[in-house]
């Protein structure tokens, strides 16, 4: 579904190294990383927007830059940026835009929108911004895409959208011919839904795992200050101490073994990230 | 193509006014255009109508250039467009902004010269002029061009062109307010002195500079505008940063 490999872009004084990563059909990949990580540049690469500088990047097989009408027409996207017209409405916007798509529907955007409780004939710019979002990935969803690029659509959205925005990604991927690049600060999303995970920092990929292999290769050790410092220095990611003892960071394997005294646990995505970043 | 970016247009052109309004100098501007030849000089009403006849295709050229630059409709780069039907957007719309006070001016010159009210020589120079202006003015408005913060969008504009367009919109103006203001018709001027002379030289530099912006800028403008990429990065450092 997406193929990088060794994918480099300049942009000013940032700069995206040496990305190489793999989505395989039905899978979802949750893209994290701080802000100014790279996120964005990543995913509008995929969109086609952006030409790396180096390096290779397929998506549905294609080069998005050079076959863009193929690639584009079979995307869906979700921006946290505000593109539509706002003094059109819903109904208007997506006729407008759609026709563009040779797959785009009315008649499933109608569905979607009536499924998110949005009335199409609402001007876009009077819907607040969980809604304007909502009416995005209608959209998006509207012209039957095979991969869906998502940035930080989730964040907005209210608890109960978020259910059923959840269930409508599985669905989208249950037949194994449809992808998901998701890219949140809410870890907790991915925690639900990604099946890999890759993870930014200043530009560089730092990883990108399955989930499970994710859950089995970090620890959170906590314990003894000292006990935590006899661990093998290469293994330890990031280590903090405190008045009531110490937590590390560690990297873990199915071979490892651990002082009985320690207290060992299964990270989150969320310490994930936070311990990486907190390495630099 | 026509149909969508002729809804574009009519789209923006009403939130467009709204935020020009807002922008005092602007404004100001087109009031004093308008004004200039009533409040400062001794007129007819053929006058008024010669003058207005040149200056309201000129503001309104003016307008669409603010409120409908050249900038393509962000959505373009993100559904299934290929580059060149990004560029026959540009060109189309940069053919709506241009065609219309244009096809106006030709209008109302054609109604006067049918009254006898002005003569056809005076006429073709007004529409020329016109045409000239509006063909600059709706290659991209640039330095027109403003954002909510009202600042002109000129960043990433090939070099010079800010320039040149300020040069060709001053002209472009001078020429028509010469034309309409000082001459009158060229074939019975108001004035024998060296009027008609200043006149023509304003006309001439103003068709030259229009010449010389539509060769060196027009093909490095629409190059700009139709890939994202280029445009995103002629917004600065700033988007730079947001862009990651």
């Amino acid at each position: 579904m997406i193929q990088l490999d060794h994918v480099e872009k300049k942009l000013g004084n940032f700069m995206l190294t040496d990305i190489s990563l793999t989505l395989p059909k039905g899978y979802i990949l949750g893209l994290i990383g701080r802000n100014g990580a790279g996120k964005t540049t990543l995913l509008r690469l995929l969109m086609g927007l952006y030409t790396a500088d180096a390096g290779k990047v397929l998506v549905l097989g294609a080069n998005p830059k050079t076959q863009e009408v193929q690639v584009k027409s079979q995307i869906g996207w979700v921006l946290t940026e505000e593109i539509f017209a706002g003094g059109q409405t819903l109904m208007g916007n997506a006729d407008r835009d759609g026709r563009y798509y040779p797959e785009y529907s009315p008649d499933v955007f109608l569905e979607y929108c009536g499924r998110f409780g949005l009335s199409v004939k609402r001007p876009l710019g009077k819907l607040s911004r969980g809604e304007k979002l909502k009416f995005q990935f209608a959209f998006a969803l509207s012209h039957a895409p095979k991969l869906l690029l998502l940035d930080e659509p989730s964040a907005n959205f209210d608890p109960d959208f978020r259910a059923e925005f959840f269930k409508i990604i599985t669905e989208f991927i249950s037949d194994g011919e449809h992808g998901v690049v998701l890219s949140t600060h809410l870890t907790a999303d991915l925690d639900r839904l990604a099946d890999y995970v890759a993870m930014l920092e200043d530009g560089k990929l730092l990883f990108c795992m399955e989930r499970q292999e994710l859950a089995d290769s970090y620890r959170i050790v906590s314990g003894e200050e000292y006990k935590l410092r006899l661990l093998p220095k290469d293994r330890v990611v990031s280590m903090e101490s405190g008045k009531y003892g110490a937590r590390a960071f560690i990297k873990h394997n199915r071979h490892t073994t651990y002082d009985p005294e320690l207290s060992v646990s299964v990270p989150t995505l969320e310490e994930i990230m936070f311990y990486h970043a907190k390495k630099k | 193509m026509w149909k969508m970016v002729w809804g574009d247009l009519c789209y923006r052109l009403k939130p467009g006014l709204k935020q020009l309004s807002k922008q005092f100098l602007n404004y100001y501007l087109y009031l004093y255009l308008l004004g200039f030849l009533p409040l400062f000089f001794e007129f007819t009403w053929q006058y008024l109508l010669f003058y207005y006849a040149g200056m309201v295709p000129m503001i309104l050229a003016m307008i669409f250039s603010s409120v409908f630059g050249g900038d393509v409709n962000k959505v373009l780069y993100l559904c299934p467009l290929s580059e060149a039907e990004r560029k026959q957007y540009f060109l189309v719309s940069w053919g709506i902004r241009a065609l219309i006070p244009s096809a106006l001016c030709l209008l109302f010159e054609g109604i006067l010269c049918g009254m006898h009210l002005i003569s056809l020589g005076t006429a073709l120079l007004v529409v020329l002029t016109v045409i000239f202006f509006s063909a600059v003015m709706g290659m991209y408005g640039g330095f027109m061009v403003r954002n909510a913060d009202g600042v002109a969008q000129t960043d990433g504009m090939p070099p010079g062109y800010t320039v040149c367009g300020v040069v060709s919109l001053l002209l472009g103006i001078f020429t028509m307010v010469f034309l309409g203001a000082v001459v009158g018709d060229v074939e019975e001027p108001r004035f024998t002195g060296g009027e008609v002379g200043v006149m023509l030289l304003l006309f001439f530099l103003h068709g030259l500079t229009a010449l010389f912006i539509h060769v060196k800028y027009f093909r490095p403008l629409m190059e700009h505008m139709i890939c994202f990429e280029k445009m995103e990065r002629g917004k600065g450092s700033k988007e730079d940063r947001t862009a990651k």
